[in-house]
Formats: C-alpha cells, structure tokens, sequence
C-alpha cells in the first residue's frame, strides 16, 4: 500500500521520538498534578466522615493502579523518560504550598513538620534502606542534633546556621559511637544493639541535667535567622504576604530536596554499590575487597547526620525540646516511615513520613484510638506490601545499544571460535 | 616455576575438637595452575577461608606476594587488595545487582573516590566510574556474549553455569595476582566444564596464578601444571596429576581402606 509508505517514510525515528517524549512529558505532568491536587483536596477537607470517605477513595485508586498493569507500566515509562521535568514540576509545586494554603498556618506548619521528617527517615533510609543495617535507636540522633543545636545557641548565643552543622555533625558522632558494637552482630541482635543505646540515651538526657536540663527540657530555643530578618516575621513575597510558618517550611522543605539529592547520589555511588553488596551478602562483598567496617560505619554517620540535621530544625522551629521528644516511640515512627514507604526508595520514604505525619494529625480527635487504626493499617500494609508503598528500584546502567551490539559481534566470534575448538 | 608467590606452612585450624586443617604445608610458585583434591570435609574450603581469613587460623603462616608478607592476620578486603580473589563453592552473588554491578563490586578496593567525591560528582568520580565500567565490560567479555548479553539482568536471573561464569568475573575485577577457585565445573554438564576449563586457561594465560578445588578429574588433568591432594586436613600427596592419581594413599581416601589399587 503506498499510502502508508508514504506515511512511514513520513516518521522518521526522530518524529517518533519528540512525540513519544511529548505525551511522556504530559502524562507525567499530568498524574504529579492531579496526585498534589489530591493531597491538597485531603489536606482541607474539614470533616472527618467526609476524610475517612476520601482516604477510602485513595486506597481504592491505588488498588486499581496495581491492577492495571498497562497503565502502570505506561506511567514508570514515562516518569523515568521525563525525569528532569518531573523534578522541577516536584519543586514548583513544593514552592506552591504554601501559596496555595496562604489562609490555613496550621497546615503550613503541618508542611515543615512533614519536611523535617522527611529529612529523618531519608536518614534512616541510608542506614536502612541502602546499608541494611536495622536501626532502632534513631531518635538517639534526632535528639543529638536537638540538644547540640539549642544548646549552643542559648548559651554561646551561635547562629541557627552554624547550630545546624553542629548539630548534624554531634549526630553523626553519636552514629559513629553505636556503629563500634554494632560491626559486631547482625540482623535482630543489630536491632536490639540499637534499639538498647536508644533507651539508655533517653535516659541519660533525662538524668544529665547540666547537659540536657533534664526532664524539664530546654525552652527558648531561638528562631533562625538570617541577618535582621527573624524567621517568627511573615514571609514577604512580592504583593503576597504569608504566615510565618513558610520561613521554615521552605527551610525544610529545601534541606529535605537537598537530602534526598544526596541520597540519590550516594545510592548511585561505588559506596552506594557497596552498602548494597553487603546488605545482599556480607562474606561475599568482604572477599571483594569491600571494607565493610568502613562502609557500616560511614552508612551509620551518615545517616545519623541527616537525623541530627532535622533535629536542629525542629528545635529552633519549635522552641522546646524534652526528652519527651526522643523516646522508643519517637524512633519506632521514623522505622515505620522507612518500612512503609519502602526502604531503599527515596521517594516511596519520603512518601511514607509525609504520610505518617499527616494521618495522625488529622486524627488527633481519636486520641489514643488511632494508634489501634494505624497497627490495623500497618499489618494490612505488610501482607500486602511487604516491601512497602514504594519497593526498592534496581540500580540500572543502560549500555548503549550501539555499544552493546558491537560487543556482542565482537564476543559471539570468540564464543564461535571457543566451540570449534571444542568440535575439534 | 619463578618463584613462590603463596607458601603456607604448617597451618592448622581446629573448630572444637576437630582438626579441619592440620599442619598443612603448601606452596604455589607465580604462574602455576595447582589443583586441591580430597574427598568432602577433607579441609579445602576451610584451607581458601583461611586463606582470604574468612576463619582465624589456629596456628601457622601464610606467606603471599613477593616480598613475601604474612596475611594470616590482615583484614579480609585487605587480602582482596593485596592480590587475592576468590570463588565459592556455593555460589555468593549479590542476587539483586546486576551482572555489571556484581562485577564492579569487585574492584571496591582499588576505586578510590569517597562519598563526597559522589555527592559532587567530580570529573574525578567521572572518570574512575566510566573506567571502571570499561573494565567491567572488558572482563565480562572473557566469556563470550553469554554475560554481556545479560549486562542489565540481575545475577539472580542468571542460569546455573553463567553464575559461575560471573563469580569468577567478580573475583577478577579486582586484578588479583592469586585466584582461587572454589569448584568452578560443579554442578556443570561436560560441554560448560570443557568451555569453563579453556576460559580458565585464558585467564591464567592473562598472568594470573591459580589455586583451584575441584572434583571433575578431567579439569584437574587438562589445567593443573601440580595436584595436592589432602585428606582430614593433611597433605597425603603432592605431585604430577599421574603421579597423585596412582599413589595408594589417594586412592585409600577415596575408596576406603578396603579397596583394592
């Protein structure tokens, strides 16, 4: 049929392309924008019949994407062709929040608080997810970061700046100190190792009242500030006017992307490539010259540093901290965000602490009674899922499929020689 | 033979009571294919996990390199960087990498870039990881197309033998001047242990020394230039494949002390 010739000859390889790469381009943007206009529609919903009804909705939306297998291959092709739009979509909408919810500072506030935990459970993430190191005392680095920060800032008067890096870095220590015994036992013994220098910390910032103030906690921690500009000011943008929770919502939310950056690229590193041999087998990266000491102890610090990092946020944005702040529970949720999310994948974890800082605030009526919901909901989840919302990507490297066929040529002719030997 | 580049010498390990090696002397000269033979749980892969210290030796040296130096108490990774690479009998790939990864994975102890370097980038970290992977697919090559036309696949999708193929790609990668190999032809049918024996030929033809453990006889013979052959820990022969096969002691081993030569 020469019509269709026609055609073809018409669509060349490249057309193809930019067409293909167009439609990826709009689906990707179109599924961030509905997903954002979703979470927006969950956030303001005021009653809760009407949010348990919406949450149910969601959960069916879900299911039904984990059934259509097309769609859902359709919509990874996509946001894997589109990444660089989809980031900077990610960030435009990331800087719309608050603009959008400029009325309501409680769900501002709600936004920094997200951030700030985003930031922990990407630091658990690298110990967790990408080292597999099970850590049960991670609030012990929260605290760290907490109490280093607002202490040098009330008594040497230090700059929230400055109080931030210190912070991360008291952390870091504090992950450093526990990854001494830690090299030496595995698995559940690691998390019982963990899950005991967590305990003994609280207590310890409970009882060393020159260090900690005790009980009592600390108070006055001040706000940050960049030069006169006090972060408790609203937040000026051009004719907008916003409460001044933004100033630490868009903190946070900055440090939280430049956190997940650097996940991603330590995850795509030779270190990277490291902590995921010896998550997969000790013995065997060992004896591939991988020092496991080493890249434990790093997978530790590291991620202990981004816990610190968001401690010294939350310090500064709260003004109070007690060793109420640090405890057991404090360290299970962060694991829970990790474990739920899918740990390993930056954004499933991300997803996954957004998640458990929303849901409880917005059951805060139920008191006690949701935690019940929320076990339900977690043992449903694991059956389910039990490599969490998000599983874990495979790392791919994609040879050039030039470089690749001429590789093949080139070997088939050595394997083709090989099996005349062998005729021979 | 010019010069020894592994010599062990009365090295022994006890696990309780048992004597899994006892007062074993062996010496492998740089360029040579030496074969370990001996019946099952006669001490072999305890003697490779000595070797690389996987298992803390109960007494004894092991002299490697030239200058000889004592590795009995290095660090395992250090091993690895010294020169020695190692297979297992029970294949330990990381399942979830890739085949390239699992390969990269072995040059961890020469890549040099730290986590700042990765968080940056540096043309630095650049380079070392294009080379790197050059490499990579250089020594997936050894093996014809069958692992570089799995390049992306995780190793755990991998058929039985390209598994092993790939294990000893890994052991490669990092440039060891000592490969041992833990079983290479098990669990092979005659065509993969004959391709694996000529593709373990190459390799030594590359300039590595090799240390293998094997029970398919006709590798043993085809390969090894020297056979030792040990029973519940100790040397009971050592010498040409002919000279190992006909010595009473072997065949005693093997067959019981009934059997009749």
């Amino acid at each position: 049929m020469p019509e269709t010739d026609f055609i073809d000859a018409q669509l060349t390889p490249a057309t193809v392309n930019r067409q293909q790469k167009l439609r990826h381009t709009l689906l990707t943007v179109a599924i961030m924008i509905g997903l954002f206009a979703l979470m927006i529609v969950g956030l303001v919903i005021e009653r809760l019949s009407l949010f348990i009804a919406f949450l149910l909705a969601v959960a069916l939306l879900g299911f039904l994407y984990q059934r259509t297998q097309s769609f859902k291959r359709r919509a990874t092709e996509a946001f894997h062709d589109s990444r660089g739009t989809a980031i900077t979509l990610l960030i435009l909408l990331v800087a719309a929040y608050p603009i959008i919810l400029n009325q309501n500072p409680y769900l501002i506030h709600i936004g920094a608080l997200s951030a700030i935990y985003v930031i922990m459970a990407l630091g658990l993430n690298i110990t967790l997810g990408f080292a597999g190191l099970l850590d049960i005392g991670f609030a012990v680095y929260y605290g760290a970061g907490a109490y280093t920060s607002a202490q040098f800032a009330i008594h040497f008067g230090t700059s929230f700046w400055l109080g931030l890096v210190l912070g991360g870095l008291s952390a870091s220590l504090f992950g450093f100190i526990v990854a001494w015994p830690a090299l030496r036992v595995h698995d559940h013994y690691l998390g019982l190792v963990t899950l005991g220098y967590g305990l003994m910390m609280n207590l310890l910032a409970r009882n060393l009242n020159f260090l900690t103030n005790g009980t009592d906690g600390v108070i006055n921690i001040p706000p940050p500030s960049i030069g006169s500009y006090s972060f408790t000011q609203s937040l000026q943008l051009g004719p907008l006017s916003l409460p001044f929770q933004a100033n630490f919502y868009y903190l946070a939310v900055t440090i939280a992307l430049v956190t997940a950056f650097v996940s991603y690229r330590l995850r795509q590193s030779a270190l990277g490539r490291s902590w995921d041999a010896i998550r997969e087998d000790e013995v065997a990266a060992r004896c591939s010259g991988v020092n496991t000491r080493g890249v434990k102890i790093l997978a530790f610090s590291i991620g202990a540093f981004f816990g610190g990092i968001g401690g010294a946020i939350y310090a500064h944005m709260i003004g109070f901290i007690s060793p109420e702040n640090f405890s057991f529970l404090e360290s299970m949720t962060i694991l829970v965000m990790v474990v739920v999310g899918g740990a390993g994948n930056i954004m499933g974890v991300a997803i996954g602490a957004i998640i458990l800082v929303v849901l409880p605030e917005r059951f805060r009526e139920f008191e006690h009674l949701r935690l019940l919901f929320f076990g339900a909901a977690l043992v449903l989840l694991m059956i389910n899922r039990p490599e969490g919302l998000f599983p874990r990507l495979r790392m791919r490297r994609v040879l050039p499929a030039e470089k690749l066929a001429a590789m093949l040529t080139q070997t088939r002719q050595k394997t083709a020689s090989v099996g005349r030997i062998k005729a021979q | 033979m010019q010069g020894e580049l592994l010599r062990i010498e009365h090295l022994t390990k006890n696990f309780g009571g048992i004597h899994a090696v006892n007062d074993l002397d062996i010496s492998v000269g740089k360029g040579e294919i030496v074969a370990i033979i001996g019946p099952n749980g006669s001490g072999k892969t305890t003697l490779f996990n000595l070797i690389v210290h996987l298992y803390d030796t109960t007494a004894g040296k092991i002299y490697f390199g030239d200058p000889p130096v004592d590795i009995a108490r290095v660090a395992t990774h250090d091993i690895n960087a010294l020169g020695v690479a190692r297979t297992f009998q029970t294949l330990r790939l990381f399942p979830n990498l890739t085949v390239v990864e699992n390969v990269l994975v072995g040059m961890s102890a020469r890549l040099r870039c730290g986590p700042l370097h990765a968080v940056m980038q540096t043309p630095r970290t650049r380079r070392e990881e294009a080379e790197a992977e050059a490499e990579a697919l250089e020594l997936l090559s050894l093996f014809g197309h069958r692992l570089i036309s799995m390049y992306n696949e995780p190793a755990g999708s991998l058929s039985y033998a390209n598994r092993r193929r790939l294990e000893i790609a890994r052991a490669l990668a990092s440039r060891p001047t000592l490969l041992l190999l833990d079983e290479p032809a098990a669990g092979m049918n005659p065509t993969e242990t004959h391709e694996i024996m000529n593709d373990i030929g190459d390799i030594h033809k590359r300039g590595c020394t090799i240390l293998l453990i094997e029970h398919d006889m006709g590798l043993v013979e085809g390969l090894a230039h020297r056979v030792v052959a040990i029973d519940h820990g100790t040397k009971i022969a050592e010498g040409s494949y002919q000279e190992v096969c006909s010595n009473p002691e072997v065949i005693k081993a093997y067959l019981g002390s009934g059997a009749q030569a």
